[in-house]
């Protein structure tokens, strides 16, 4: 364990916060636009949150409230880690409340309760930009954000419809930022996409690999890319709901177990206060 | 139920650390002087990859990863992370630094001799033969302190070698910033300085293999240590705040007309690492010549001769981690790919 | 006047600043600096719905002047018009001098380009239908059924079964796959079509059916060409006006016809007497 005494407040040097916290400035100024960053090695791996961890690590107060979840639920393997990680280093109170958090740190999902103003949503990326699939160099992808020239992306999205009727990707859909920069919004589902447009939080994504930052500013429009004759389909789960806590409106996590398959809530925090606010559960 | 079983990550990972640590208990007995000696190119190559020269912490790193080399290369870039950046020191010069090995390929005799030093190079690799010995692990020092020039110097002083334009005032720090095409030569050359042996080697062995035409011939490899200075904060003067051993290597590729006075000169390549890694100094030598010089046949199209490839697929701790990365829960992801899946299939049935 | 090229050049090599005068019809090498004039100081104006033939032997620049026009290669010195991109106060714009934005609208929905090599013109990893949906999507359309309905109208124009529209460009032969150029250039309906050497390496057979289509569909749509071709079967064939090029210069210009009977540049003469 990391005694607070022996690093730094939020383990990052001073100079380094300040590149970073430069970067997000600029990222908020141009809403979809993806600014390199030197971005440190950081004790936990490359892909692991390094990107999402320095974001949150530059940005953090000791007014601060943490949340950390991995695939919606903070009792993940990854959020547990990430998240003793930095109270060991900042010493900021943890909560696993939605609504209480200042900060939350995420990889793979937006929660399901509405945040609101004054909250910063970190999402940890693995992929930054959203023109790798189909244009490799770096030099071409900056030319083709300034000419606002996606037109590779829409073919790949009339490719898929001709073959699959829809698009094959599924998570990470690219979106357009206030109507210019199309950026890829991290592995969330298409489920969580909507909770993107017109937020009153701030979300800021952070790649450590990769060394770049961006962001989406409160409230502000944020569409997938999509046909405008073909809907923009999302994870549906018809005829299911958590058998916790018996939500339907909600993404749910699809578990496989020796007696078959079972549908629970993939944001534990919000199947928690669902059977609180009943009376009838307890956290588990 | 089994609901919980998602939850409750803290627990499990406490004790798998636990027991990580239990495995490889007896490294603790490892001396220091054992790993720093006796692994030396264990040592070497995990300062070289971690990017932070320290003997120490090195042989330490490579202890505390129970000798998983990625792994301890990753435990010196974080450390590194937290220190202080306190300047930039003058640049050292690999051909002024006393020589422990220096070979040369290209001339059967060079000036300063043929000095083969501490080489596995004509090791017969036999295990039955391994003995046992309580000898010295140190490699002392030669009687004589030997200094000589690269073995290409001559031909570089007869203006005979092309000399890239410089157009960086100072070197790029990628630590510092993160490059952006087109990319400094310096960037590139720090990326590879730290980047992981094998990814350099598997790269530089494309080029020497049919996806380039880099015919290389080692000019000049040597094991050296060099002086470091530093201009001291109160002087203002320059003084000696260490020494630093280090490999590196130019190598030599084809001729080719200099872009500057249309004249043939022979095209060369550099490599450096921290410590005693030869086979990374070479890499990256050939590495830097496809890349420098990516002409006529080699072609800018070629992996090795693309720094867009280089520069982004080279780096272990990365890499490594990434690789790594999917071992972490997808089921988020993973569900709303099967739904697409499910949908896909569904259009093909309507068909 | 659609297209108007004022003193256009293109030269390639440090240019010791001199090389427009030196080079010239004798040769394209400046003998002071080595650069290559590929273009030198061309002037031409092509109206709407007119077909200008380039010819010239391989070398004459004829194949670059046609990429100085789509933009596929920087211009070094001169001045483009294109009828209808004009300034704040209305004035004709040399689109050379256009924000990248523009210059990519006007080469994306205005024009189109015809490459000898199929390779260069169509994206491989898109199917057919893909390719020419890009030329679509360019002009800002968004209605999938939209896109797919056009790519097929244009697919079945020139003469491919409907069924084929998914298939990739390497399931298709040469002359297919030209065609399928040709189906995706005019997607975009576009006013100005460029085409370089679009038939040459096709058997004999296949040319003519190409060059058919091309003319028939002209006629239909009335768009405006320029066809560069060392063949002066295709020039004959295609166009109404055409200029000869040698060593980057315009040496001649005038009718088709004219030209091909009554050739008055030397070089001109030399050509169509070498026609066999």
């Amino acid at each position: 364990m990391i005694r607070p005494s022996e690093v730094l407040f939020g383990f990052l040097d001073e100079d380094a916060k300040k590149e970073i916290r430069r970067a997000l400035l600029k990222a908020v100024a141009l809403p979809g636009y993806i600014v390199p960053f030197a971005s440190r090695e950081m004790p936990i791996a490359r892909g692991w949150g390094t990107g999402g961890l320095q974001v949150s690590l530059s940005i953090i107060t000791e007014k601060d409230t943490l949340k950390v979840i991995d695939q919606g639920c903070d009792g993940s393997v990854n959020a547990v880690n990430i998240r003793d990680f930095i109270s060991s280093v900042t010493g900021v109170p943890e909560t696993e409340d939605t609504t209480k958090a200042s900060i939350i740190q995420t990889r793979h999902r937006v929660p399901e309760h509405q945040l609101t103003e004054g909250q910063i949503i970190v999402y940890q990326v693995p992929y930054p930009e959203v023109l790798d699939s189909v244009e490799p160099d770096t030099a071409r992808q900056k030319e083709m954000h300034a000419n606002n020239d996606y037109a590779k992306l829409w073919v790949l999205l009339y490719e898929d419809t001709s073959q699959f009727g829809d698009s094959r990707m599924a998570s990470g859909y690219p979106v357009a930022v206030n109507d210019h920069y199309v950026m890829d919004p991290s592995p969330i589902p298409k489920f969580d996409i909507a909770k993107l447009n017109n937020s009153q939080a701030l979300h800021l994504f952070g790649a450590g690999r990769e060394k770049r930052i961006y962001a989406i500013p409160p409230y502000t429009k944020v569409a997938p890319l999509t046909f405008n004759d073909r809907p923009f389909q999302v994870e549906q789960f018809p005829g299911k709901a958590c058998e916790r806590c018996g939500c339907r409106d909600v993404f749910l996590d699809e578990v496989h177990l020796d007696d078959g398959v079972h549908y629970f809530c993939s944001d534990t925090f919000h199947c928690d206060t669902v059977l609180n606010t009943r009376g009838e559960g307890h956290a588990a | 139920m089994s609901y919980v079983a998602i939850k409750g990550g803290a627990e499990a990972i406490r004790r798998s650390k636990r027991f990580f640590q239990e495995e490889l208990a007896s490294a603790a007995g490892i001396s220091e002087d054992a790993l720093q000696h006796g692994l030396r190119f264990a040592c070497d190559r995990v300062m070289g990859e971690g990017a932070l020269y320290s003997e120490k912490l090195a042989a330490e790193a490579v202890r505390r990863s129970g000798g998983d080399l990625l792994e301890a290369a990753f435990y010196l870039r974080a450390h590194r992370s937290t220190c202080q950046r306190v300047g930039e020191a003058p640049i050292l010069d690999s051909s002024t630094a006393r020589i422990l090995r220096r070979i040369s390929a290209a001339f059967k005799d060079v000036e300063g001799g043929q000095i083969l030093g501490p080489s596995c190079d004509y090791v017969i690799r036999l295990l039955k033969t391994m003995r046992r010995s309580g000898a010295q692990n140190a490699w002392p020092d030669a009687a004589q302190p030997i200094f000589v020039p690269s073995a290409l110097n001559f031909l570089r002083e007869a203006n005979r070698v092309i000399r890239l334009d410089n157009t960086e005032k100072s070197p790029f720090d990628i630590t510092r910033f993160s490059p952006l095409p087109p990319y400094p030569r310096s960037a590139v050359m720090q990326t590879m300085a730290r980047g992981e042996t094998g990814s350099l080697l598997a790269f530089a062995y494309t080029s020497m293999r049919g996806y380039g035409d880099v015919h290389p011939t080692i000019g000049d490899l040597r094991l050296a240590t060099a002086p470091l200075y530093f201009t001291h904060p109160f002087t203002g003067k320059q003084v000696q705040i260490g020494e630093m051993r280090l490999t590196a290597c130019e190598t030599a590729g084809s001729f080719q007309r200099d872009r500057r006075d249309g004249k043939v000169r022979l095209s060369v390549g550099y490599g450096f690492c921290f410590g005693y890694n030869e086979t990374k100094a070479i890499a990256m030598s050939i590495l830097d010549l496809a890349m420098s010089h990516a002409t006529f046949s080699v072609g800018k199209h070629n992996l090795a001769a693309n720094p867009e490839m280089i520069i982004h697929h080279v780096d272990g701790i990365a890499s490594m981690g990434f690789t790594n990365h999917f071992k972490l829960p997808h089921y988020v992801t993973f569900q709303a790919d099967l739904q697409v899946f499910r949908q896909a299939e569904q259009h093909d049935q309507a068909k | 006047m659609l297209l108007e090229l004022e003193a256009v050049s293109k030269i390639f090599g440090a240019s010791c600043g001199a090389c427009l005068d030196l080079t010239g019809e004798p040769g394209a090498i400046c003998p002071d600096c080595g650069s290559v004039v590929a273009v030198n100081r061309v002037n031409l104006k092509v109206a709407e719905g007119e077909v200008l033939g380039v010819v010239g032997e391989s070398g004459s620049g004829k194949s670059t002047l046609l990429q100085l026009i789509y933009q596929d290669q920087p211009v070094t010195a001169g001045r483009i018009f294109f009828n209808g991109i004009t300034n704040q106060e209305g004035k004709r714009q040399d689109i050379l001098t256009l924000p990248a934005t523009h210059k990519a609208r006007l080469r994306n929905r205005d024009m189109s380009m015809i490459y000898q090599n199929p390779h260069r013109g169509l994206n491989f990893n898109f199917s057919a239908g893909g390719n020419i949906a890009e030329k679509i999507l360019d002009t800002n359309e968004r209605s999938y059924d939209t896109i797919r309905s056009r790519a097929l109208h244009f697919f079945t124009k020139i003469e491919m079964p409907p069924t084929r529209l998914d298939d990739y460009p390497d399931a298709f032969s040469g002359g297919q796959q030209q065609r399928i150029q040709i189906a995706k250039a005019l997607s975009s309906s576009p006013r100005l079509l460029l085409l370089d050497e679009p038939t040459t390496g096709l058997d004999v057979s296949v040319q003519a059916r190409i060059l058919d289509l091309i003319k028939a569909l002209q006629r239909e749509m009335g768009f405006a060409m320029v066809v560069v071709s060392h063949d002066l079967g295709v020039i004959n064939h295609l166009t109404d006006l055409t200029l000869v090029m040698k060593s980057g210069c315009l040496v001649e210009y005038g009718l088709t016809d004219q030209i091909l009977e009554d050739p008055q540049h030397p070089y001109t003469q030399l050509l169509v007497s070498s026609k066999l």
